[in-house]
């Protein structure tokens, strides 16, 4: 039964996708075969540029000149993380979705070997002797260490949460790796994120730095002479921990960047600062590259397909002498701001040819390249030959990652939902609460079928949800009020977010035993009465499960009733409760759960509970 | 031909006496020299439960935070660092890592760059908040609670948890866990040793075949007593041993060895902790510090006299063969545990830690 609802579940997604198997996600025939390039290197010459196509599971490689592509590799599914080792010679992909690196020789694209990880690989990066690989593994929340002479893995280093952006420092003693979540937290207060410092020499953690009031740190990058230790990473700074009504300026996110500043013998200070400005945001920044010679900064803003460009003397010189409230004014970018580069759709990665000359700039919803002639800081487009004909999904696609829509261009679907995904906030999004019904942002992938929506259950379907209370709750305009193709469009984009496949329980295997002792235990106590596996693990109707609190008002839960979320992917995303109180799912029951609506577990032991939730995994 | 047989059994058995003679044991090495350690150094008022030993760094876990050395002083981080209980009863470095495990009568802290991270009872799979033991089997961790052993798969986030439900135990107080090749001990507070098979992935019980708790009517049938308050592996010689509350067990994979205070060097029936090092089980007790030597039957006593210590060489008869008096001692009798640095004994007392120093032979030579 449960194995034919997982199929059943699986194909309805891949259906919506147009992926003919949700664990290779390769396009299906007939289905558009967009490439959506998401990472760039080049070639230690400069000869050779490489781009890895998550969309088409594919690498290219392409004369850095010309454009031209040269060779394309079919690598695993879903890669996201690209490095370039032993003097130009080894390529490393990471397959978020098959849970490995392909070691690839850069010379003909063939396949070497493929190395271990842990779960969701993303970012990484070798020493500077190609001894040791690292691997920020997203969904593990940890970074595996492989051994590249025996090519297995040596260990893992916790990395809370989500790691994401891998990078070896300069003089190549350490490894940074930053997170797109923060550690789990008290919900009504602003997350702390994390950057994770690796000891190259011992392979252990140095210190861990904390990024104050920041989600979704994006791939590190260390500023050259004069300005050795200096890293800087793009972030957003959420203002969760006040209502959504009092935030200023209408900006409920910063887009920003946080600088670490080295301090002899200690952790490094951390300063932030807004590049924001105050007519016109700068929706997720995402890419950072230095030039050659270090004289400026390029970061992209991949909502706004546009790339700033900063001096460098004027942005680290401001960093020694900080101006008072420096994170959060917002004339602070326009001090080192020289100029903007328009790109194409979405770019989300930059990189600076060896010589200098000029940068490449990944248009991930454009499968497209811009190259910037950094003398004259002119473009030109590189086509990527994918496929011409857009769809609504992909129109649909283009408009979660964009904030043309939102109030000042400040913030854009992706700006909570980084990958379809949920950022792990709790806000208080409703105008006439100030302060109270804190809710938490929910996943997007695999929500079709899943209506109603908002934790209130008050949207029945995703065109309202999208439409009328985005445009009046995030974005602060009349968002998609008048645009009924946008929406729509937006609808098919978002109800077709796939979910990966899920490292606890494999399409096609038999739960494990401990497993399937959970699933007795949520046969028995019947769970399945809103938690109905057959429907995404949720029902469409709300109910009181007892978990109102005081901050919770009843014009907002009618009853105490609240949606039933969907379970998949469950293990993956918390907190947990509509608050996001229950930052894990044994807290579900420890904590939250003492007038027993939410399942009656007296006499319940933990070896049942750990049971239940081994089986909740599965989801 | 007769006489030929003769003359080669008389050779024979020349040379096996000449063979067995005994051979001259080096001297025991004892310390002879006490530094200790307390609230004036930097260390919180009241019991030292553990030590361990990261690299130079001497971590101890107390009543009141996790302490560790630093230049002559201690600093504590505490649950305002993050720790999640004040009270740290076992500690776990993990080399693979850099790690560092801390099981406290409030959960689980793991220590790593400088930032803690809890698991609880109500947080997560954890079996029970007091963890009175910690044991790391490659990425896998163990904890002894005191109502399970809990099983930690971090790759995974996966617990898995043994109780009277699903392993052989009466009590499920769990106060010690080690590791073994292929199986994991866990000393059971009333219910002897468990040892789960990894390969088979199954529980096998130890206990006191005489079922009494002060009795012993077959001394090395079985173990000592099931009141089992901690667990040791000797890779050198691969005994097991067990510290109990009425005596001390040693298991060489075959036959029991029992050890008691009335006819051997045992100072005190009453085991905090052994501690197996080099064919050697140093063991902590209500009454002070034994070292014991099964193949030389030997034991080396170290029973705090006034502000001294009276250190005694016992042979296996329970005689002692030889005593020698230092100037200082220990802070306490009751010790928790040891750890060891090249020429330094760490002790953990019930008034601070206190390092044993300047090693030197008991006496000149054995025979």
């Amino acid at each position: 039964m449960f194995k034919r609802w997982r199929r059943s579940c699986v194909l309805l997604v891949m259906a919506a996708v147009g992926y003919g198997s949700g664990a290779q996600g390769a396009p299906a025939a007939g289905a558009p075969h967009y490439l959506d390039p998401e990472a760039v290197v080049f070639s230690p010459s400069g000869r050779t540029l490489y781009v890895l196509c998550q969309g088409s599971n594919e690498l290219l490689a392409l004369d850095a000149a010309s454009g031209k592509i040269l060779r394309r590799a079919t690598v695993g599914a879903h890669p996201s993380g690209l490095a370039i080792a032993s003097g130009g010679r080894t390529l490393f992909v990471s397959n978020t979705w098959a849970n490995n690196v392909s070691e690839l020789d850069a010379h003909s694209l063939g396949l070497l070997r493929t190395l271990p990880t842990g779960w969701g690989p993303v970012g990484l990066t070798t020493d500077r002797e190609g001894r040791h690989l690292f691997i920020a593994n997203s969904e593990s929340n940890d970074v595996s260490i492989d051994d590249l002479k025996t090519g297995k893995e040596l260990k893992r280093l916790a990395a809370w949460r989500w790691p994401h952006g891998v990078m070896l420092s300069r003089g190549g003693r350490y490894v940074y790796v930053s997170g797109l979540q923060a550690p789990l937290h008290p919900y009504d207060q602003a997350p702390v994120s994390e950057v994770t410092v690796i000891r190259v020499a011992s392979l252990t953690v140095a210190r861990r730095i904390a990024v104050p009031n920041a989600v979704q740190l994006r791939t590190p990058a260390e500023a050259p002479r004069p300005w050795p230790g200096v890293i800087l990473i793009p972030e957003i700074r959420p203002h969760n921990e006040v209502p959504i009504v009092r935030v200023s300026q209408g900006w409920t996110l910063n887009n920003a960047m946080a600088a670490l500043l080295p301090r002899e013998g200690t952790t490094p200070a951390t300063l932030q600062f807004p590049l924001d400005s105050m007519e016109r945001g700068f929706a997720l920044p995402e890419g950072l590259a230095f030039t050659r010679g270090g004289g400026h900064i390029l970061v992209t803003s991949a909502a706004s397909n546009r790339v700033a460009v900063f001096d460098t003397r004027g942005l680290l010189g401001l960093l020694g002498h900080p101006p008072a409230r420096m994170a959060d004014r917002m004339d602070t970018a326009a001090r080192f701001e020289e100029r903007e580069i328009a790109s194409g759709r979405d770019p989300v990665a930059v990189a600076v040819a060896p010589a200098g000359r000029f940068a490449v700039v990944v248009n991930r919803l454009d499968d497209s390249l811009t190259r910037i002639d950094l003398r004259t800081w002119t473009t030109a487009t590189i086509p990527l030959n994918g496929v011409e004909a857009i769809t609504p999904r992909r129109r649909g696609q283009r408009l979660f990652y964009s904030a043309r829509f939102a109030y000042q261009g400040g913030v854009a679907c992706a700006s909570c939902h980084p990958e379809g995904d949920q950022n792990g906030l709790a806000w208080d999004l409703q105008s006439r609460t100030m302060g109270r019904c804190r809710v938490t942002v929910r996943t997007l992938r695999g929500i079709a079928g899943t209506a109603p929506f908002n934790w209130n259950a008050s949207s029945p379907n995703l065109e309202t949800q999208d439409g009328v209370g985005a445009a009046a709750i995030i974005f602060r305009s009349q968002g998609f009020l008048g645009h009924k193709r946008e929406l729509e469009d937006l609808v098919a984009f978002v109800s077709s977010i796939p979910l990966p496949p899920n490292p606890y329980h494999r399409v096609g295997q038999p739960l494990t035993r401990q497993q399937r002792r959970g699933k007795a235990l949520f046969d028995n106590m019947g769970c399945a009465g809103c938690h109905n596996p057959a429907s995404h693990g949720t029902a469409r109707f709300s109910v009181n499960v007892g978990t109102m609190t005081a901050a919770d008002d009843n014009s907002c839960f009618h009853g105490g009733r609240v949606d039933i979320p969907q379970l998949e992917e469950i293990a993956l995303s918390p907190p947990y409760l509509h608050n996001g109180e229950a930052r894990s799912l044994e807290e579900i029951w420890t904590k939250y759960n003492q007038t027993q609506k939410h399942g009656v577990i007296a006499g319940m032991s933990k070896r049942d509970l750990n049971d239940l939730i081994q089986y909740l995994h599965t989801f | 031909m007769n006489r030929t047989l003769h003359l080669a059994i008389v050779v024979g058995l020349v040379a096996a006496l000449v063979g067995a003679a005994p051979a001259v044991a080096p001297a025991p090495i004892i310390y002879t020299r006490w530094q200790n350690f307390g609230p004036r150094e930097g260390l919180p008022p009241g019991r030292v439960f553990c030590l361990a030993l990261q690299g130079h760094r001497v971590w101890a876990g107390t009543e009141n935070g996790l302490a560790y050395y630093r230049h002559g002083r201690w600093k504590t981080l505490t649950s305002k660092d993050g720790l999640v209980q004040q009270a740290v009863l076992s500690l776990a470095p993990d080399p693979q890592t850099g790690d560092l495990w801390i099981g406290t009568f409030g959960g689980v802290s793991q220590y790593s760059g400088g930032v803690f991270h809890n698991y609880t009872q109500l947080n997560s799979g954890l079996v029970n908040n007091v963890v009175y033991g910690i044991a790391i089997e490659g990425r896998t961790l163990w904890f002894a609670t005191a109502a399970g052993v809990s099983r930690f798969d971090p790759d995974t986030q996966e617990w898995t948890t043994y109780t009277q439900e699903n392993a052989p135990m009466g009590d499920p107080w769990g106060y010690g866990v080690t590791v073994a090749p292929g199986r994991v001990l866990v000393a059971m507070w009333g219910s002897g040793i468990l040892e789960y098979n990894q390969r088979g992935r199954y529980w096998r019980p130890f206990t006191n075949p005489n079922q009494s708790p002060e009795i012993v009517l077959f001394r090395n049938q079985g173990l000592v007593n099931d009141v089992v308050s901690s667990v040791s592996y000797d890779r050198a010689t691969q005994w097991w041993w067990a510290g109990t509350y009425f005596g001390l067990s040693g298991y060489d994979g075959r036959d029991w060895h029992n050890y008691l205070a009335s006819d051997s060097g045992l100072i005190s029936n009453f085991i905090n902790k052994v501690h197996a090092r080099g064919a050697a089980v140093w063991i902590c007790t209500n009454r002070g510090l034994n070292e014991f030597e099964p193949a030389r039957r030997r034991w080396i006593v170290y029973r705090r006299q006034g502000a001294g210590t009276e250190v005694e060489l016992v042979n296996g008869a329970g005689r002692v063969a030889a005593r020698r008096k230092t100037a200082t001692a220990p802070a306490s009798a009751y010790l928790y545990d040891v750890a060891f640095q090249p020429g330094r004994l760490w002790v953990a007392t019930a008034q601070g830690v206190s390092l044993g120093l300047n090693p030197q032979p008991l006496f000149k030579k054995e025979n």
